[in-house]
């Protein structure tokens, strides 16, 4: 078959962002590496030539059908740019070649930008981590990867890569009615001219490891408590007692059986009413079993099927695009965004050949905030160092900087504080 | 490195206030992180010449200007001869111009949506102004079908000159094949009577149609599979 003749039926979460998709909620996050040396542009681009033909699921276009949007190949170069403006900014596919994703570079630092109909953070690090080897293999640098940690430029893509996996294991099933709370949403004041303000903390991974853990907790539990007490913190006293809720994005290739590099979670709201007596340990109990109940196979099975039931539905399939989008989008401001007050999304700890961590220093990954979510976190960690970072689009930082008070405080840990300072005059 | 005292925080060198609270920063020499990070740019320095203002107050001047004709006129044939509201005829171009200014002329999307956009807002247009005329309706009768053929054909030119980037028009070729079928639907419901016009519109259509399956090649069969998937 011509490789043209291939196309891609959106995933579930792919016929999502789309419809969703405006200057405030941009759908776009974004992954650097920091090498130890300058990015040469042409080297970069020979890089980018190389290695996107080995990943034909980004290497696409998005196009409209009558009912569906679809993936189709991209016959055009994607070009390496240099870094100008805010992370996560709006991806213009038609200023792009035509392409959803983005390669940028600047100084020591290669990113990626995808929309997030493409794939998810799992998919997006591979490709990332195919960028970064090709790029120091044509630097000179020589990469023994015998764990298998990369997937090779030159090697086939496999089927299994391209799998709609939503599909592989949507169960028609009847779905428990859970009843969901409106959520303490984060207020503040949007930056003028639009942007997103990017705060990276980097602290050492094996000492929060061993922190968390003297907590009976593992990372992800920890800094999930540390955030909900960060937004009680912050909110102002008085007013509607909404209960705060942190959306928890989960990585199902770690429970279903899945090699694709397209979307593959589900979400899971961790839910606290906060009372003034609550301490961060109570926080730690209720996280724990939260996060235990919530994460079984059963319980995202349950969430595959609920969330694909609009789309399995047969009167909703044969309804004209247009009309879906709105659909779309008031399913989303109404069960998505009014339902969570912050996302913290954990990619987890990246594994490099050791002869590509000699020459990358760190790693960091920010996911965009939204209209109503106007503050996220995202988290990775490279080797020892480990990356907590918020983009939000508002000018207030109490959320953020309670967060980084309390998680010193707790810890002890040494953080290292690097922004983009977006909107904040120097 | 610096440290902000307030936030118990190390802060890279090349920031004069604390991210997270704003206050100035302390010089300190003896860093506990790794200079991996804290020597290392991150970020450029953001310019104002990311925001296209120019561009932006072009298309607010063209904003304030349809508004302004539309409401002045208004206003004068409601204070001079309120009898007559040649103002909705007035209201009626100011519309169709601001919509051809803005989406034909100024934006960026692609030609067939430029042509597709027109075709409503120009039989909107001519809508309008037969009803407001009154007598027969020769906008639905006659213009509907021959400003869709006319559209048809040109998009079909231009699939047949840019044969490279056929793909990028099939879809609106459909849509417009789909849309030739409509004027015929009006008159067998009886909303319009000017038979001949409306079946040159359809066989146009159905023609179209035919050509395209028998003449392209296997992508376009490919193409039109995508394109209904559901």
């Amino acid at each position: 078959m011509d490789n043209n003749d291939k196309w891609y039926k959106l995933d579930h979460a792919g016929k999502l962002f789309p419809s969703v998709t405006d200057t405030t909620n941009t759908s776009t996050f974004r992954m650097s590496m920091i090498l130890d040396r300058f990015i040469d542009p042409m080297t970069l681009q020979e890089a980018v030539d190389k290695v996107i033909v080995r990943f034909p699921t980004l290497a696409v276009k998005l196009d409209s059908g009558l009912f569906w949007r679809y993936l189709v190949p991209n016959p055009n170069r994607l070009i390496a740019q240099k870094e100008v403006t805010y992370p996560c900014a709006p991806i213009n596919a038609k200023d792009n070649n035509g392409y959803l994703l983005k390669v940028l570079y600047f100084e020591n630092k290669i990113s990626i930008e995808v929309f997030h109909a493409l794939t998810d953070g799992s998919g997006a690090i591979e490709f990332l981590k195919t960028l970064v080897y090709q790029y120091l293999i044509l630097t000179g640098v020589k990469i023994h990867d015998d764990e298998g940690l990369i997937l090779q430029p030159d090697s086939f893509p496999s089927r299994s890569e391209a799998q709609n996996s939503f599909d592989a294991y949507y169960i028609s099933k009847p779905v428990k009615k859970i009843k969901q709370n409106r959520a303490l949403h984060i207020q503040g004041t949007r930056f003028l001219p639009y942007g997103h303000n990017v705060i990276h903390g980097f602290m050492s991974a094996s000492q929060l490891n061993r922190i968390a853990k003297d907590s009976g907790v593992t990372i992800n539990t920890y800094l999930i408590a540390i955030l909900i007490m960060a937004v009680q913190m912050a909110r102002l006293p008085g007013g509607r007692q909404s209960p705060i809720i942190v959306a928890v994005p989960v990585n199902l290739r770690n429970i279903f059986k899945s090699k694709s590099l397209r979307n593959f979670y589900a979400v899971v709201n961790i839910e606290v009413d906060m009372t003034p007596e609550m301490a961060l340990t109570d926080l730690f109990v209720e996280v724990t079993n939260q996060i235990q109940e919530k994460t079984t196979r059963e319980n995202l099975e349950d969430i595959i099927a609920e969330n694909m039931r609009f789309e399995k539905n047969p009167a909703s399939r044969f309804t004209p695009m247009g009309i879906k989008d709105v659909a779309i989008k008031t399913g989303f401001d109404h069960w998505g965004e009014n339902r969570k007050t912050i996302t913290l999304t954990n990619v987890g700890k990246i594994m490099l050949p050791s002869d590509m961590m000699a020459h990358t220093k760190a790693m960091e990954t920010t996911i965009y905030p939204t209209t109503k979510s106007p503050v996220n976190c995202a988290v990775c960690s490279l080797g020892d160092e480990l990356a907590v970072t918020f983009a939000r689009n508002i000018m207030e930082s109490e959320v953020i900087r309670e967060f980084f008070r309390i998680l010193v405080n707790h810890s002890g840990l040494e953080v290292h504080v690097v922004s983009n300072d977006w909107g904040v005059s120097s | 490195m610096k440290r902000c005292t307030s936030c118990s925080v190390d802060v890279e060198s090349e920031h004069t206030k604390c991210p997270l609270c704003q206050r100035s920063l302390i010089e300190v020499t003896d860093g506990s992180v790794s200079s991996a990070i804290s020597d290392t740019a991150w970020y450029p320095a953001y310019g104002e010449g990311q925001i296209k203002k120019q561009f932006q107050l072009f298309r607010r001047l063209i904003d304030f200007l349809a508004i302004s004709v539309a409401s002045i006129g208004t206003v004068i044939n409601l204070l001079t001869d309120p009898q007559n509201l040649w103002c909705l005829y007035l209201v009626t171009c100011v519309v169709y111009a601001w919509i051809t200014f803005r989406h034909t002329i100024l934006s960026r999307v692609h030609i067939g949506a430029k042509v597709l956009v027109q075709i409503f807002a120009l039989m909107a247009f001519l809508f309008v102004v037969n009803v407001l005329a009154g007598g027969e309706k020769w906008s639905l009768d006659y213009t509907l079908p021959f400003i869709i053929c006319g559209a048809t054909l040109f998009i079909t030119i231009v699939m047949i000159v840019k044969r490279m980037r056929w793909k990028e028009f099939s879809g609106f070729v459909i849509t417009l094949i789909i849309l030739g079928f409509i004027p015929l639907l009006l008159n067998i419901l009886g909303l319009t009577h000017a038979m001949w016009a409306a079946a040159i519109a359809g066989l146009y259509a159905f023609l179209t149609l035919a050509g395209m399956l028998i003449f392209s090649d296997k992508g376009f069969k490919d193409d039109m599979f995508r394109r209904f998937h559901f």
